[in-house]
């Protein structure tokens, strides 16, 4: 991996390829997750790929290794587009503060054998402000630590913890609402 | 440990990133609440919900097999149009200096002036501009560059350098009006890579005005470079180790509009030839 890393930044172009073929997935995957549109997702793609190549003189890897670098410009370059784009619709300011803590809430029998859930969890998300919606989304579709989290998006581990620790009271908060019970349009024009 | 505290630490409780102390703590806490031990449950079923839930979401997806390709596009236009910038940048800030090496056009046109002057343009990276922008460009362009291609002058100059005439999508045409509104127009292209030939062609007569040509041949080259080692910017990158990859031709349109000392406005239009200087680092 080393070899290949120092390959590219000499202006290798075959080096460049091969770490497009291996983490192109990985970007769109996340691009996708975070912009919730395809077509979208393939031009972040293209457009943090253009920024590796541009940016290889500056990539040093004794700050951290290429792939938290890899996470970093696809995070930041999903904010930035995403940010003209979609305002959020939950936060915590709409599900109020007592409800921040996650012990504070009665235990619910949570139940999603169904596609249908999914699709209303992944709905959840995308409304979620931006901050809670990146450390859902790096932890448990990257599967990454808090601290590999924090590093990616440049914030301290303890506000990677608080971030978490909320994104799930409000997904929670809302979970509990009975079937058709979370009226989108009516959250909209409260925001 | 209470409910409190094991509440504030579910998450890394689940995914074993508690310290030995707290792991002891927080489980023998669990072992004996059963509050905690359905929180547990419940944050552990959001959480596999969530991966499923993502899973689910980029199960079907294709990435265009063009991608890369798309990228490396993206990435030569970029570069191509720093090249142009610091290109037009340089042509502002440095002199004339190799106007000998290229004859000059008739500047005693009525309400029409042309110069040419060359300009010596020194761009520092791999790949240098291949197209100037096209300022001016319309259907006539290619009756231009074949009225060009039948002057006795243009053919000469083809045939003693044993030339072949480029393909007409190679060829740049800018058109323009003189002061009398007649349709001008500049036919430019590079029959070889170190070979520039500018055609002034009058499109109301359908006639050569003039023909202009920069060739880089070894002497002129050397002193390209010689006046190019001039340059303070350039010596201090010849010193960091960077060596002269390439030279190119090329050049530049200008046009700007003017008064005349009558009154009358009209357009002043130019050409500078650039020499393209490719400097590399090993």
């Amino acid at each position: 991996m080393q070899e290949l890393i120092n390959r590219w930044q000499t202006g290798d172009e075959a080096a460049f390829d091969e770490l497009f073929h291996q983490y192109k997935k990985l970007v769109f995957k996340n691009a996708f997750i975070i912009s919730g549109n395809a077509k979208e997702a393939e031009d972040i793609l293209q457009e943090v790929f253009v920024k590796v190549w541009k940016s290889k003189h500056t990539f040093n890897g004794e700050r951290g290794n290429f792939i938290n670098w890899l996470y970093r410009i696809t995070v930041n370059h999903c904010i930035s587009k995403y940010r003209k784009k979609k305002p959020p619709v939950l936060s915590l300011d709409q599900i109020g503060e007592d409800s921040v803590s996650l012990g504070n809430q009665q235990p619910v029998e949570i139940n999603l054998d169904y596609k249908w859930e999914y699709e209303k969890l992944n709905k959840l998300v995308g409304q979620m402000d931006e901050k809670y919606r990146l450390v859902l989304i790096l932890r448990y579709f990257n599967d990454l630590p808090n601290n590999t989290i924090a590093e990616i998006l440049d914030i301290p581990l303890g506000t990677v913890k608080s971030r978490l620790h909320n994104a799930l009271a409000i997904l929670r908060k809302q979970w509990e609402k009975p079937p058709g019970g979370l009226d989108l349009k009516q959250e909209k024009q409260g925001s | 440990m209470n409910c409190k505290n094991v509440s504030e630490i579910l998450i890394e409780y689940i995914s074993g990133e508690l310290s030995p102390e707290q792991l002891e703590l927080a489980t023998r806490h669990i072992g004996s609440c059963q509050y905690c031990q359905q929180e547990l449950s419940v944050i552990r079923d959001i959480e596999s919900s969530l991966k499923c839930a993502f899973e689910e979401k980029t199960a079907t997806f294709k990435i265009p097999e063009n991608t890369l390709d798309n990228i490396k596009q993206q990435i030569a236009l970029e570069e191509q149009e720093v090249n142009k910038q610091d290109i037009f940048e340089k042509v502002r800030e440095m002199p004339a200096m190799l106007s000998q090496k290229i004859s000059s056009l008739n500047l005693a046109l009525p309400n029409r002036k042309f110069i040419f002057a060359g300009a010596l343009v020194i761009s520092i990276l791999v790949i240098l501009v291949l197209g100037i922008p096209v300022l001016l460009e319309n259907n006539d362009g290619l009756t231009a560059y074949a009225v060009a291609l039948k002057d006795p002058q243009l053919q000469s100059v083809l045939v003693s350098n044993s030339f072949v005439a480029p393909d007409e999508s190679s060829v740049k045409v800018i058109n323009y009006q003189d002061a009398g509104g007649k349709p001008q127009a500049f036919v430019a292209f590079h029959p070889h890579s170190s070979f520039l030939i500018v055609a002034d062609v009058d499109m109301s007569t359908k006639s050569l005005n003039k023909l202009n040509t920069l060739d880089l041949d070894d002497q002129t080259s050397q002193e390209v470079i010689a006046t190019a080692g001039n340059d303070a910017r350039i010596q201090a990158l010849l010193e960091q180790g960077a060596i002269i990859s390439n030279l190119y031709p090329t050049y530049v349109f200008n046009e700007t509009e003017i008064v005349t000392p009558e009154g009358e406005v009209c357009k002043e239009a130019s050409i500078d030839f650039i020499v393209g200087l490719v400097l590399l680092f090993s």
